[in-house]
């Protein structure tokens, strides 16, 4: 039985009850900051201690490189370093070394300037160096890319200065094949290089590969690493080379035969590609006007632009191969019938001259490709018939994109069937009304070089993926448009446009090469006078395509000059272009001569 | 007194060991003449004699025996020359102060202890002590001793690779430099561009028209195109004068191309190398 509390006992209680209090309370808010650290701020702080631990560079990857057919290299890369300095800093850094004697700043940045200048010679300015580490910056580039060996030099002997990485871009064959192949620079935003044009640029991401990632664990969030921590997270992925089907000797040769022509020409600009025969491969495509990537700040965007792929053009009397061909196949004509051809001819509601005033006169069929008459080709396109004639123009692959891989490619523009007037088959037939790239004016004729079977042109023959494993494009399913004989009988009778007998003219007789048979046709097509909507009687596309040698076909050139205003046998044809590239290749490519020189053919009947 | 005051005695080796009745202490053990102090004195005789305590370990092993197997306080014999004692003398002299206090109201375990306390005896079942110990412990130091002589030897090792490592990687890197300055220079001396100028200094000329002897079946030959010699450049003070010249041979047999005799004209340039000086 309790008597009543003593005083002394009833307080204890009391404080034994506020303590367990306190204690409990300490402990909820230590729960509480647990749960807190542990769940709402884990995020956060396991980021900031990873901030601090864990330094995180780039493992780069090598931009894989482009080479030619025969395997040369038109665009590699290296590694290289960029210097950089924190003029802030060197004067601290300098006053705490014990190893630099001489403690003024100013000279002590003064050698480093001479020194850069020693080592690197004409690659730096040592006036602009100096003038820079004498700044305030915080963070100034001292040198362009340098090798990287040189950097470790430099940076050993003054390890204020820094370097960085960056992969420097090397163009050995300067303008060569440039418009195909583009450009591509560092890009400090991707830390990798970046194509901008061309094929450098379409295919970015099949020669970049990806960088990696390498961790390694760091002293208190600064630059040095723990050694022995550092492991590669992600290994860099190196990018694929491409291999071209360009031969670079051959687009050397033909790109400075285009510009010279050009130039004498007086062409706004000129546009030349080269097929091989069998295969469609594009050998060389080059325009009169390219750039030096090595050179990139000079150039015009003009200049970086490719219009033998994406800008179209009317082709003109080249296109009556589809009359010939469709002609022929449907057995309408043969070489050598006979037509007696007006002097001009009435389509729907217009009137077609020749490009030369004369009575009615019998030509063969043959006569009437070699002279060009507009009047003979209207009339055997008028027996095809506007069916199979926009049947045949959609088999030689007009106002289709080839897909030959090149960048902004352009589908050239031939009127839908359904939207023909009665005039529009006036103009089809002559080549004008319709346009095509002179890569698919090319195409046209390599369907005659190869026994009627097109295929569509490519500019990519392989990849080669980091490992080293050679994958070739996929051949292009090949397009039958005419009969194996129809194609000889053709390319037979095209031989005939530089021919040159006495009275037998052809058209183009300049493009004839001594000792090949040649198969070609000339062009002049009306440029649109944009004033008057109309056809210009001044301004002209002079185009010119051919197969050589055309009895073992091995190479279709493809010519087109945009209003040469010269005034000299180079303005007015295209012809010796031909030959000055036909001759090229004979003598570069070995190409055996024809067994026999070309039959000379009857053309008119007198 | 206590037997621990006579184990002194005995352990000092004093001639008092032989003369039996000049002992100091007087306990009954002493007075009486028992077959077992007989064996005793034997006992220790042998002790006196035998320096590397094997008799004493095999006399104190007999002890611990008999020990283990009796439950009930044995007369307090006289102290063994074991090692416990040996080692413990002062504290066993200090002990027994302490217990001959005790021994008057000690009950049965309790006296058993005290026994063994003044017997100098640990509780616990002896480890191994003395000489055989010592093997053991030299073991143990011979693998700490080569533990760290191996940790020593390796980390020395990893630093002298470590040195060789960083010569060697820098000797990559400027091989991998040098590696890829040379091929750049050789890429672009191999680039067309470069080839043509090189050409041209070497006085080399671009062919325009080319004439060519075609070889008939029978061996004769027929000439195909008209032999044009080439303008001379006007800088390169080595061209040849115009219309020195042979015309350029490409001969060639009727059928594979590979069967060109003569000199293949090189990119932009041809045969009229051979007039160069």
């Amino acid at each position: 039985m309790r008597g009543p509390r003593p005083a002394d006992v009833g307080t204890n209680r009391a404080r034994l009850v506020w303590a367990r209090v306190a204690l409990i309370s300490v402990l909820v808010i230590v729960a509480g900051k647990l749960v807190q650290i542990q769940t709402f701020d884990h995020r956060r702080l396991a980021a900031a201690a990873e901030r601090q631990q864990v330094l995180r560079t780039i493992e780069h990857a090598d931009r894989g490189s482009i080479l030619d057919d025969k395997g040369r290299v038109l665009a590699f890369s290296s590694d290289a370093r960029v210097l950089y300095a924190v003029p802030k800093l060197i004067g601290d850094q300098v006053r705490q070394a014990d190893s630099i004697k001489n403690k003024d700043v100013d000279a002590y940045k003064r050698e480093i300037a001479a020194y850069l200048k020693s080592e690197l010679g004409d690659a730096v300015d040592e006036q602009e160096v100096l003038r820079k580490l004498l700044g305030n910056g915080t963070y100034v580039t001292l040198t362009g890319q340098i090798e990287p060996g040189k950097a470790e030099k430099i940076r050993a002997k003054y390890p204020v200065i820094g370097s960085e990485y960056k992969a420097a871009r090397y163009y050995p064959g300067e303008s060569v094949a440039a418009n195909i192949i583009g450009y591509a620079h560092w890009r400090h935003d991707n830390k990798r290089i970046t194509g901008l044009v061309g094929l450098e640029s379409s295919r970015d991401e099949l020669l970049a590969g990806s960088n990696g990632e390498r961790v390694a664990g760091s002293a208190r969030g600064s630059d040095m690493f723990i050694p022995g921590t550092d492991r590669v997270v992600e290994p860099a992925v190196n990018g694929s080379d491409l291999h071209l089907t360009i031969d670079a000797d051959m687009q050397y040769a033909v790109q400075n035969m285009v510009a010279d022509y050009a130039t004498r020409a007086g062409a706004r600009s000129a546009g030349v590609v080269v097929l091989d025969a069998s295969t469609a491969q594009v050998r060389a495509m080059a325009n009169n006007v390219t750039f030096d990537p090595t050179r990139f700040g000079e150039s015009t965007p003009e200049s970086r632009a490719n219009p033998a792929v994406s800008t179209p053009f009317e082709p003109g009397s080249v296109n009556k191969i589809v009359t010939a061909a469709a002609g022929i196949e449907y057995g309408l004509v043969k070489p050598e019938t006979v037509l007696s051809v007006p002097g001009n001819i009435k389509i729907a509601d217009r009137v077609i001259r020749d490009a030369w005033n004369h009575g009615r006169i019998d030509m063969t069929f043959t006569g009437v490709l070699a002279q060009s008459s507009n009047v003979g080709t209207l009339m055997v396109a008028q027996k095809i018939g506007e069916e199979r004639y926009a049947e045949f123009l959609d088999r030689f692959g007009l106002g289709t994109k080839t897909e030959v891989g090149l960048p902004g490619e352009s589908a050239g523009v031939v009127p839908p069937r359904s939207k023909w007037s009665g005039s529009t088959f006036a103009n089809l037939p002559i080549g004008q009304g319709l346009s095509m790239t002179v890569l698919q004016m090319a195409g046209m004729y390599q369907a005659i070089a190869n026994d009627g079977v097109r295929i569509p042109p490519r500019v990519i023959k392989a990849t080669v993926d980091p490992e080293g494993v050679l994958t070739p494009e996929p051949t292009p399913p090949g397009v039958r448009v005419i009969s194996p004989q129809t194609a000889k009988t053709v390319r037979d009778m095209l031989r005939s446009v530089v021919q040159n007998a006495p009275g037998q003219v052809g058209t183009g007789p300049q493009a004839a090469v001594e000792g090949y048979q040649v198969s070609g046709k000339t062009g002049t097509a009306q440029q649109i006078d944009k004033e008057c909507g109309c056809y210009s009687d001044s301004k002209y596309w002079i185009t010119f395509a051919g197969v050589f040698p055309a009895d073992k076909p091995r190479y279709v050139i493809a010519i087109v000059l945009d209003a040469p205003s010269g005034g000299n046998r180079e303005s007015r044809s295209a012809a010796p272009l031909f030959h000055d590239i036909a001759s090229y290749l004979g003598q570069r490519f070995h190409v055996p001569l024809s067994q026999e020189d070309s039959p000379v053919q009857a053309l008119t009947i007198p | 007194m206590t037997p621990a005051v006579r184990g002194q005695n005995s352990r000092r080796g004093t001639t008092t060991r032989a003369r039996i009745g000049e002992r100091r202490d007087t306990t009954a053990e002493a007075r009486v003449d028992h077959p077992r102090a007989e064996r005793v004195r034997e006992r220790r005789d042998a002790e006196r004699r035998d320096r590397d305590g094997a008799v004493r370990k095999r006399v104190a092993e007999q002890r611990l025996v008999r020990e283990r197997t009796r439950d009930q306080p044995r007369r307090p014999e006289r102290v063994g020359t074991d090692r416990a004692a040996v080692s413990g003398r002062a504290t066993t002299a200090a002990s027994t102060r302490t217990e001959s206090g005790k021994r008057a109201r000690t009950s049965a375990p309790v006296r058993v202890r005290a026994d063994l306390v003044a017997r100098g005896r640990r509780l616990v079942p002896k480890s191994p002590t003395g000489a055989k110990a010592a093997p053991f412990v030299v073991l143990v130091m011979t693998l700490l001793g080569a533990g760290l002589i191996a940790t020593l030897w390796l980390s020395t090792a990893a630093a002298a690779d470590s040195y060789q490592l960083e010569g060697l990687r820098n000797d990559i890197s400027s091989l991998t430099d040098q590696n890829a300055r040379l091929r750049r220079d050789v890429e672009s001396r191999e680039a067309a561009p470069r080839l043509a100028d090189s050409a041209r200094d070497l006085g080399l000329v671009p062919v325009d028209e080319v004439a060519r002897l075609v070889v008939n079946p029978d061996g004769s030959h027929r000439l195909v195109g008209k032999p044009v010699p080439v303008p001379a450049p006007n800088t390169s003070p080595l061209a040849p004068p115009p219309g020195a010249e042979a015309p350029v041979a490409g001969a060639r047999e009727s059928d594979p191309p590979e069967a060109q005799t003569g000199r293949s004209p090189v990119e932009n340039g041809d045969g009229r190398a051979g007039h160069r000086g």
